[in-house]
């Protein structure tokens, strides 16, 4: 991983971590449960199929918590389809324009009501 | 911190909390749709994950992006041209959309991108007998 183009995506992903105190480090608890995390990399494409961007992210392997332990409920913030549907068909109606904007660093925002141990 | 368990309704109760504080009323069909009216004026929010669509008064909008980006770190995209598959072309108060990318990108995934476009997708005499000698194949990739 000495690539220039990843370490950047990586370093940008590091230093929003620590922007959104996502975490800090403590010593290791006996008879708590660790989630493990590794890096991802993508290529995010624009629609003509051009580089848009390299992201890094640093995830948790969440596939080792378990429900009712490690969390409560799992949970899907997305829109139905017939609401996205709704919107250029309103706004080509109305002679509306429509935007778009997106978050960076989503999940690093919000509090988790659980404490979570990483490594 | 991505691909945690609690991590999309921690961002969820986050961004619910933002729009409820400003006045926003959410649509009881769908938690991820939201609007406000401000002088008679409309602006219409939805949201999927970590992306928002905006549409309605275009000053609204524009308000709206500038108090998004003081509150959260945000990428402003403009007008919206790509979404989910849908492409958009937005001019003079017009609206054009196509899936052609998604198009593209299925016939990629099923090698299938240098074929020639026919009227009816089926071979010269053709006769429905004949599928039951053909392979078995996974339907769970449809």
């Amino acid at each position: 991983m000495e690539d220039p183009t990843w370490v950047d995506a990586m370093v940008e992903e590091y230093d929003s971590i620590v922007r959104n105190s996502a975490w800090e480090i403590v010593p290791r608890l006996e008879g708590k449960s660790v989630v493990g995390s590794r890096w991802i990399y993508k290529v995010k494409q624009e629609a003509d199929g051009s580089v848009e961007k390299y992201r890094a992210r640093f995830v948790a392997q969440g596939f080792s918590q378990i429900e009712g332990i490690d969390y409560e409920e799992t949970f899907a913030p997305v829109a139905r389809y017939y609401s996205i549907r709704m919107i250029p068909a309103l706004s080509a109606q109305m002679g509306w324009y429509i935007h778009q904007m997106d978050v960076k660093t989503a999940f690093l925002n919000g509090v988790i009501e659980e404490e979570v141990y990483i490594e | 911190m991505y691909w945690l368990k609690q991590a999309p309704r921690a961002w969820y109760t986050r961004t619910d909390s933002y729009f409820i504080g400003l006045g926003f009323s959410k649509s009881e069909a769908d938690p991820n749709l939201y609007q406000i009216v401000v002088e008679g004026k409309l602006l219409i929010i939805v949201l999927y994950v970590d992306d928002l669509i905006l549409t309605g008064d275009e000053l609204l909008i524009l308000s709206c992006k500038d108090d998004l980006a003081k509150e959260f770190e945000m990428k402003d995209l403009g007008l919206l041209h790509y979404f989910l598959g849908l492409e958009i072309w937005q001019c003079n108060g017009g609206l054009f959309v196509s899936q052609g990318k998604y198009a593209q990108e299925i016939l990629e995934k099923f090698n299938m991108h240098g074929c020639k476009p026919v009227d009816t997708p089926l071979p010269k005499g053709w006769r429905k007998e004949d599928a039951t000698l053909g392979e078995e194949v996974d339907a769970t990739i449809y």
